[in-house]
């Protein structure tokens, strides 16, 4: 626990510890709380039925399709009529002939509505807002008739807002159909990046609507099957893989005890605790490569609060390669593999010296570490399998029974604290020399106060570097 | 094939919007269309028949910009079937779609709407990463001021939304 005060300590400027224990009863006390959580996991049901009409059809089902506008122009023509009622219009005809006729009359009864709506339409123009209505000038009766259109479908649209409360007109991300969202959040979550789901989580959290998204099973399957090749049926399963983090760093810290010398007149020999931090940070995958990318570690004094904001200018940073290799199965810890090379010359007047070339350099000396850890998955991942395996909760309906609820509770409980620790499995320091022997130093990495668990903390700043580099 | 020959005398179509509005097209440019294309060839209509085709669901002025992206890009390879493995990138918009998307939230949407009814995929994929590009990155207060979201969570589920993505909150 001592680790995670440490962590703790980062919070300034590493946001997000892992303190798991604290974490956890938070939240099941705040869970169990929410007594009637009944719609909120109705909201974490995912709509299988449509994502799997807009999917399995390859996004043109004409079924589907046909469905939805015959629908909507059904309501188009109901609500229509009943405008046209309201204002006394006549219903323009579908034959051609008659339309022109049918226009003349209809402009005549509709010469109050159409001089206001010229009015609207200049103040458009005015505020530069629309860029629609200004071309076009051949027929002047055609663009009134556009602009009354138009204020009819805004209006529409205001209806199906269930009244909302605000009162803008502008057209509602949330109007377009979920087919239409899932192929936006499709974009979204493009690359081969894990912070690019984060993006998508970040969504669940806006509205109702976006929350259901976010949530789609078919949009995380797509996202395991492209991140590692594999499926990963829920959210959950994606999320709780075993895969290291990028949007922060592996905090670990170690300490040995020094005995010191007995100074004259003292009786007792001083004993110094050393304290030092290991500091870890992954970079996310290169295009194209999804499973490796750069590292960096660092050794220093200095505790994260400290360190953290330049992390990246300290000059004893180590910079390597990581390689993590995925896992059998969910359920298995994932091997995450470092490799970090330094070179130096010395003697000699040339820095770059190679073996066996000018004698400039007297010695050059490489010392090669190797770091493997282990990623452990959530214990729990067991139980997320099964609830994947199970049938989705139906719909958005507000009664859902106490089951669904609780599992909702299980998964949200979860959510939080995945791949936040990582366990040393070897260390090894291959040093070669151009004038001694060449060894290989493996340390005990089961001495848990030189090679402590390396804990997770996030630092906001790093996932904006993340993330820009994609926009 | 024998309908495109025969279209190729009378290269030109003509479209009418949900507002009766008839647009006359060039036949190639509204193949673009895969609704309109199937339409043609599966409904086989024929040719003499001067009659536009009806398109319910998109008014005038959306139709409009349809035509113009469609026009821009008539000379575009047809668009491949995508693997699903392949990197989806929303920072590679060309310049002249970029400008085509700068409008007004509605108009975008609508265009989103007419290009998936009419089945026109490169546009309705332009458009979704213009929508896409404004949602990355974004924190959620963000996202709900950018496209004027309410959000319609009650507290309680507000608390545990929250407490299920935290993890990925910007803090």
């Amino acid at each position: 626990s001592s680790q995670t005060e440490s962590s703790k300590q980062a919070s300034g400027s590493a946001a997000g510890c892992d303190d798991c224990q604290d974490a956890e009863d938070d939240e099941a006390s705040s869970s169990s709380s929410s007594s009637s959580s009944s719609t909120s996991s109705s909201l974490a049901g995912s709509p299988a039925t449509v994502g799997a009409a807009a999917v399995a059809s390859g996004r043109r089902g004409v079924d589907h399709q046909q469905g939805l506008s015959d629908a909507l122009e059904h309501f188009r023509r109901d609500w229509r009529q009943e405008l046209e009622s309201r204002r006394g219009r006549q219903q323009p005809q579908q034959q051609q002939q008659q339309q022109q006729q049918q226009q003349q009359q209809k402009q005549q009864e509709l010469k109050p509505i159409v001089d206001s709506l010229r009015h609207l339409q200049l103040q458009k123009v005015d505020n530069g807002s629309d860029d629609e209505f200004d071309e076009d000038d051949d027929d002047n009766d055609e663009v009134e008739e556009e602009t009354f259109v138009k204020e009819i479908k805004d209006e529409q649209r205001e209806d199906d807002k269930d009244s909302d409360d605000d009162n803008s007109s502008a057209a509602n991300l949330t109007s377009l159909p979920t087919e239409c969202l899932l192929l936006i959040a499709q974009w979204i979550v493009g690359g081969n990046n894990q912070l690019d789901y984060r993006s998508l989580c970040r969504l669940a959290s806006v509205s109702r609507v976006f929350h259901r998204l976010a949530h789609d099973r078919l949009l995380w399957s797509m996202i395991g099957r492209r991140l590692w090749g594999i499926d990963c049926a829920t959210r959950e399963l994606v999320l709780s893989r075993a895969q290291p983090l990028f949007d922060g760093v592996y905090i670990g810290r170690c300490s040995y005890v020094r005995i010191g010398e007995r100074d004259i007149g003292q009786c007792y020999r001083p004993c110094f605790l050393i304290e030092y931090y290991r500091y870890l940070r992954f970079h996310p995958p290169a295009r194209g490569q999804a499973l490796r990318g750069r590292v960096e570690l660092l050794t220093s004094n200095d505790p994260p609060e400290l360190l953290l904001p330049n992390l990246s200018l300290q000059s004893s940073l180590l910079t390597g390669e990581y390689e993590y290799r995925l896992p059998g199965s969910d359920s298995e810890p994932c091997l995450l593999r470092c490799v970090f090379r330094t070179r130096q010359t010395g003697g000699g007047g040339g820095g770059v010296g190679k073996r066996g070339a000018a004698s400039s350099a007297a010695w050059e000396r490489s010392v090669d570490y190797f770091c493997d850890f282990q990623v452990k998955p959530s214990a729990s991942i067991a139980a997320l399998q099964e609830e994947a395996a199970a049938p989705a909760p139906a719909g958005p309906g507000d009664d859902v029974e106490d089951g669904a609820s609780k599992a909702a509770r299980r998964r949200s409980r979860l959510a939080t604290r995945w791949n936040c620790r990582i366990h040393w499995l070897r260390y090894e320091m291959a040093i070669r020399s151009s004038i001694r022997d060449s060894c290989v130093t493996e340390f005990d990495v089961t001495d848990r106060k030189a090679f402590p668990t390396l804990h997770f903390a996030r630092v906001k700043s790093f996932t904006r570097e993340c993330e820009d580099c994609h926009l | 094939s024998q309908l495109s020959n025969q279209r190729a005398a009378m290269p030109n179509i003509k479209l009418q919007s949900s507002d009766n509005e008839i647009f006359e097209v060039e036949l190639e440019i509204a193949k673009q269309s895969n609704t309109i294309k199937t339409m043609l060839e599966d409904l086989s209509v024929s040719d003499d028949s001067d009659d536009p085709v009806p398109l319910p669901n998109v008014n005038a002025a959306i139709l409009k910009k349809v035509i113009a992206w469609c026009t821009h890009h008539k000379d575009d390879p047809p668009p491949v079937e995508e693997d699903e493995y392949k990197e989806r990138r929303t920072d590679d918009i060309p310049t002249w779609d970029l400008e085509f998307m700068k409008v007004d939230q509605g108009t975008l949407f609508e265009i989103i709407l007419a290009s998936n009814y009419l089945d026109i995929k490169g546009l309705l994929d332009v458009a979704c990463k213009t929508v896409a590009n404004m949602i990355k990155g974004k924190s959620p207060e963000e996202i709900r001021k950018t496209f004027n979201i309410k959000c319609d969570f009650t507290a309680e589920e507000l608390e545990q939304v929250r407490k299920e993505n935290e993890w990925c909150e910007e803090k």
